[in-house]
């Protein structure tokens, strides 16, 4: 038996149409319970800190934020009490500027004027951990992913490094750039976030955290790193599954609410934070 | 005490007694009132009971069928009794004042031997042997085996099988006889269309629910995606089976989770049974014999998942002549070479299938970009089997398949690669310690593994992940006689589990992390026994008892009650530090109503150790399997079915109707946003609850003819209840779906064409949506009320395939088909998700539909030498 022969007579029509499309449908769904969402924070910055307070809000709405007004808000650490003013609406900011203390417990406490959800008292705490402490913020250039890339982006790609001590507690981190003031982490899928499971107390060496796309000669980069309890980065990590849209092929899991920190069926965060800043300027 | 003997009795015959009563000699002397001159001894034996009024003690289920000539008129009581000794073949005890007649122990014999198929030389499994004219006999067990201990006489044994031809072998049985039969696929057998003789009532007969048995014909007459014909695409269209999703290849039975389901290729376990993320399964249907799929009422023999076994079984081989085989479809090339190692006594037989998109894009495009990108599967099967002589026989046969997706930057700076498959390997041997007892001793290995790699000439990242299996089983079948067949058995497994290990290497940096290793051990014992009641009832019961160890070396990590590490325990290699012990009942019944329809009941407990770390409902190769251990329970079902078979038309038609209750016990979920890869506390991140799926189920089939195929209809209900999720309320399984019709028909027009079409139609699977959202963080984030509160909307797709034959040729042996198939046919846009978005750059949300198949027209060439 010829083999050769079997293959002569073999041929294959390929006419295969497999559309993967994805369109916007109609969808209804159900609504909620309007809820509070606070987002505040201190950190060992000697500033006025900030506590945002938000409504939640039907899924297809398209209103920005409802900010809640004229509430109570304070902030204790053990020692003292901040008291917090309403300066602009729903944003409250402390009276007094004051910087953390690494070690201490920061406990909020916020008092609505009429009940959201099923309470008009709502409380958090968050512990300051030690910050990382940055040597060196360093960049190299590197070639975007792809064929299709033109010359412009494929000059002005940079990935930021750094070299610095990891403290060894239990904690994570997340990160702003700033590129010519410019606030790169504009959002929370923007935001550069790490835990330290693997590297808890290493000193991180050539460790490449973000890439900068349209960086310039010039540019001047600045590097905010928090460091914060391990809960507030997984409160992070969920929000952006979520926010990214998690879709039940993925490796993420049922959608689900993101539950923070506050009590009485808040949601939201607020979080201590311990801050080093690093800085760079790119040369070509 | 007599009552509670024959009480026991009852179980294994029916006993019939009376008591005799102040019976005196004189009576026995007085002449028979018996004018016949030839009666049966159940006659004779009436007579003296009802008309001479002798009280008599005999088992009315063991009463020669046999005649008695009575010489004379004028006999005594005393002579019918005698004559019954000498030629009714009783004897006659006197106990006390009883009369007791038990029959003259017969000299009994065994039929024993093997069912092959005749144009293979392979085992038939699943055939029956039956004694015509009668309800007796048995089943050949998966090495193709049966045993027929009968009285002295002579008989007609009749072999039926789906698709074969039935045969009669008629034989005197005067002494232990060794038989095996060759049975003739209808398919060769006849050159014109085949409509059977004589159907096979099985569907009413066999005492199993909740199963099918698939050919790997059937599987390839059901239409294909692309052209790959795919075991568990096919079977996801019977009854009680629910696709998870449409690029998957997981399944979902009565409410179970896809790890839930025990899927083994010549008793090996295949973990992942995935190519292309689930696009296509791993089985090779080539290469495929044979395959039993069970819905949670699985024999005693098989253990370890709680919701079913499919059971596939690989071709032996030809020992007849050496074939060739094969074909080709849009993604894929298959050959396959089976060859006698020696005539009628052994067989090899190797396949293998490799996708080829990548060679002909390589091929078509001079790009450097293809050139350093490959994304390909491939499968290779070897089985041989050698007959050393009469009572034993070895099989080897082994597994692998892997997929690789791997790309290059032009440039060279990045790349990444991916890997991952199964290799097993089963060495089996059969031996027949006498007529009656067969035994089968397998050693086996299995293993899943993958491997992630990527990065640049500054930075490297790689991922391992490995799952081990050795096991080492016996199992025994009994053929105690022609109604009992006992099967008993042992097996032991180590798994040794390696979950993850990441090394992380760069210009300034070289880092390993490693998941923590474990081992277990699995061990079963089981027993239990096919049996058969009476002419209309049948039992199947027994018991297999489970153990499950964790020993070291491994790490144990205590929880408290927030589910954050408190403590950790390291033990050392060898050491048991926790067993699992679980006995697990089995029990079913087959009642007869009628020649054509049954009643059947089952209840069955089944137990699992090792689970599945899966956060997607289709499962995706990353996906790692965790043992039980100190803070893992096992899982547990307990499942009731009852059914109505009915056969109609002279058995052409198969009618069934099952329902089911199932109780899982410790099911086991994920916590919201679990992060399940690479992590070191993955218990952590485990939640343990209830579950409960209950559902109908109608199939009805027409097997064989010009037209064939069947319809099936599940109504279910799949509900979970664990206390961190949906907030402790009960919330619908991921796999839910109510509604699900499926209908598979083939019409043979003529020798040559045929045409096959099905069409499904099932409820969407229920998934999360938003009900609000918040701001934070310069973001929109959904928020939520109620887990799977929603449904994504129902699914239909038609399939078509058509199969032409070529033209037979004088003088050439190859015989070749076109099949040409159309999935989606109508190009229904089935949502195979639902997520939802942000608008770029706005405050609004929308909905988005995906969907994957549209229209998936294909051409495939199958030849057969």
């Amino acid at each position: 038996m010829k083999i050769s022969s079997v293959y002569k007579i073999l041929f294959v029509l390929v006419s295969m149409v497999s559309v993967s499309c994805e369109e916007p449908i109609d969808w209804k769904v159900g609504t909620d319970q309007i809820k509070l969402v606070a987002e505040g924070r201190v950190t060992n910055e000697f500033i006025n800190h900030q506590v945002k307070l938000i409504e939640t809000a039907d899924y297809f709405s398209s209103v920005g934020p409802k900010m809640v007004e004229g509430a109570q808000v304070s902030v204790n650490d053990g020692e003292s009490t901040y008291i917090y003013e309403e300066l602009e609406p729903g944003i409250y900011t402390s009276v007094d500027a004051f910087a953390g203390v690494i070690g201490r417990r920061y406990s909020l406490s916020i008092q609505l004027n009429s009940p959201l959800g099923e309470s008009t008292v709502f409380t958090a705490s968050s512990l300051m951990l030690p910050p990382m402490i940055v040597d060196s913020l360093y960049y190299k250039k590197d070639v975007p992913f792809g064929d299709n890339v033109d010359t412009e982006e494929r000059d002005s790609l940079y990935v930021l490094g750094i070299y610095g001590q990891e403290v060894e507690v239990d904690n994570g981190y997340f990160f702003d750039v700033f590129v010519n003031d410019f606030k790169e982490t504009d959002n929370v899928v923007n935001l550069g976030i790490f835990d330290d499971e693997f590297l808890e107390g290493d000193y991180f060496e050539n460790f490449l955290i973000y890439e900068v796309a349209f960086g310039n000669p010039g540019d001047s980069i600045t590097m905010m790193m928090y460091s914060v309890e391990d809960e507030y980065v997984e409160f992070l990590e969920a929000l952006v599954i979520e926010i990214e849209g998690s879709e039940p092929l993925g490796f993420n899991g049922p959608p689900a609410n993101v539950v923070g920190n506050l009590s009485n069926g808040g949601l939201g965060y607020f979080y201590a934070a311990s801050v080093d800043t690093s800085y760079t300027v790119l040369i070509d | 005490m007599k009552k509670t003997f024959y009480l026991i009795g009852l179980i294994f015959c029916t006993l019939f007694s009376q008591e005799l009563v102040g019976q005196n000699e004189t009576r026995l002397l007085a002449q028979a009132n018996l004018d016949q001159q030839k009666v049966t001894v159940k006659q004779l034996l009436s007579h003296l009971n009802e008309v001479e009024g002798i009280q008599l003690s005999y088992s009315k289920e063991n009463i020669p069928n046999r005649e008695i000539e009575i010489p004379a008129s004028d006999m005594t009581i005393q002579d019918l009794l005698n004559l019954l000794a000498e030629k009714g073949g009783l004897t006659i005890h006197r106990v006390g004042k009883n009369i007791v007649l038990k029959p003259i122990r017969q000299e009994r014999y065994t039929v024993s031997g093997f069912v092959l198929d005749e144009a293979t030389g392979e085992a038939m499994i699943g055939t029956t042997v039956q004694i015509k004219g009668t309800q007796n006999g048995v089943i050949t067990n998966v090495y193709g085996f049966y045993s027929l201990t009968l009285d002295r006489g002579e008989y007609v044994l009749l072999i039926s099988y789906v698709g074969y031809e039935p045969q009669e072998v008629e034989l005197d049985l005067n002494q232990d006889l060794k038989i095996d039969v060759k049975i003739k696929s209808q398919a060769s057998l006849l050159e014109e269309v085949v409509i059977t003789s004589k159907e096979v009532d099985e569907n009413v007969t066999k005492n199993r629910m909740g199963y099918a048995q698939l050919s790997s014909k059937t599987i390839k007459n059901v239409p294909a995606l692309m052209g790959e014909v795919d075991i568990i695409r096919a079977i996801r269209l019977l009854p009680g089976v629910q696709m998870t999703s449409e690029t998957s290849s997981g399944f979902s039975v009565r409410g179970g989770s896809p790890d839930q389901n025990l899927i083994l290729l010549d008793e090996a376990v295949v973990y992942n049974p995935s190519h292309l993320f689930g696009f296509f399964s791993t089985f090779n249907n080539d290469a495929v014999k044979n395959v039993e799929f069970y819905k949670g009422n699985m024999p005693v023999r098989y253990g370890g998942r709680l919701s079913s076994l499919l059971d596939i079984r690989m071709k032996e081989g030809n020992n007849q002549r050496f074939t060739l085989n094969g074909g080709i479809s849009p993604i894929s090339a298959r050959l396959t070479v089976e060859a006698p190692i020696v005539k009628d006594k052994g067989s090899i037989i190797l396949s293998g299938r490799r996708t080829y998109a990548d060679l002909l894009a390589r091929t078509a495009s001079r790009k450097e970009s293809v050139d350093n990108t490959a994304l390909f599967f491939y499968d290779l099967n070897m089985k041989a089997n050698y007959t050393l002589n009469e009572n034993n026989r070895i099989f080897i046969s082994s597994y692998a398949g892997r997929d690789v997706l791997s790309f290059k930057s032009p440039s060279g700076s990045f790349s990444t690669d991916f890997r991952w498959g199964n290799l097993t390997t089963t060495a089996r041997w059969n031996h027949v310690f006498n007529k009656r007892l067969f035994s089968n001793t397998s050693l086996i290995f299995s293993d899943y593994n993958y491997q992630l790699g990527l990065g640049d000439q500054d930075f490297r990242f790689d991922w391992v992940s490995n799952l081990r299996d050795y096991t080492a089983k016996i199992d025994f079948d009994y053929f105690l006689n022609t109604k009992n067949t006992i099967s008993v058995g042992v097996s032991s497994t180590l798994h040794r589990f390696d979950p993850g290990k990441v090394k992380v290497s760069g210009s300034g940096e070289n880092d390993t992390a490693r998941i923590s290793r474990s081992n277990a051990l699995e061990h079963a014992i089981y027993l239990g026994n096919d049996h058969q009641v009476s002419n209309k009832l049948q039992l199947a019961y027994g018991g297999r008892l489970a153990v499950f160890q964790n020993i070291g070396e491994g790490v144990h990590y205590t929880f408290d009650s927030e589910f954050n590490r408190t403590d950790s325990t390291f033990y050392k290699k060898g050491e048991i530090y926790n067993t699992y012990t679980q006995f697990e009942p089995r029990i079913s019944a087959t009642y007869q109503l009628s020649q054509t329809s049954s009643l059947k009941v089952s209840y069955a407990r089944t137990t699992q150790f090792l689970h599945l770390a899966s956060n997607s409902i289709s499962g995706t190769p990353l996906d790692i399997w965790f043992p039980s251990s100190p803070n893992v329970k096992p899982q547990l079902a307990d499942q009731v079915s009852g059914g109505y078979f009915r056969n109609f038309f002279d058995n052409k038609l198969e009618v069934s109707i099952e329902t089911y209750y199932k109780w899982f016990n410790r099911q086991i979920d994920f916590k919201d946003h679990a992060s399940l890869l690479l992590n070191e506390e993955l218990e952590g991140e485990l939640r343990v609850g209830k579950a409960k799926a209950y559902g109908a189920e109608l199939m009805i089939k027409k097997p064989e003819g010009k037209l064939n195929g069947w319809i099936s209809f599940t109504w279910s209900n799949s509900i979970r209840k664990i206390d961190a999720i949906n907030g402790g309320k009960e919330y619908r399984s991921s796999y839910d779906r109510p509604i699900n019709f499926s209908t598979v028909l083939n019409y043979t027009f003529n020798k040559r064409v045929s045409l096959s079409a099905n069409w499904v139609y099932f409820d969407g699977l229920p998934f999360t949506t938003p009900s609000g959202r918040m701001y934070y963080g310069n973001s929109i984030v959904p928020t939520y009320t109620e887990r799977n509160g929603d449904r994504i909307p129902s699914y239909h797709r038609l399939d078509l395939g058509l199969t032409i034959e070529q033209k037979k040729n004088e003088g050439r042996k190859m015989k070749g088909a076109w099949v040409f198939s159309i999935y989606n046919a109508y190009g229904r846009k089935n949502a195979n998700f639902i997520s939802f978005r942000t608008k770029e750059g706005t405050n609004e949300t929308e909905a988005i539909r995906y969907t994957i198949f549209r229209w998936v027209p294909s051409i495939a060439y199958n030849f057969k030498f």
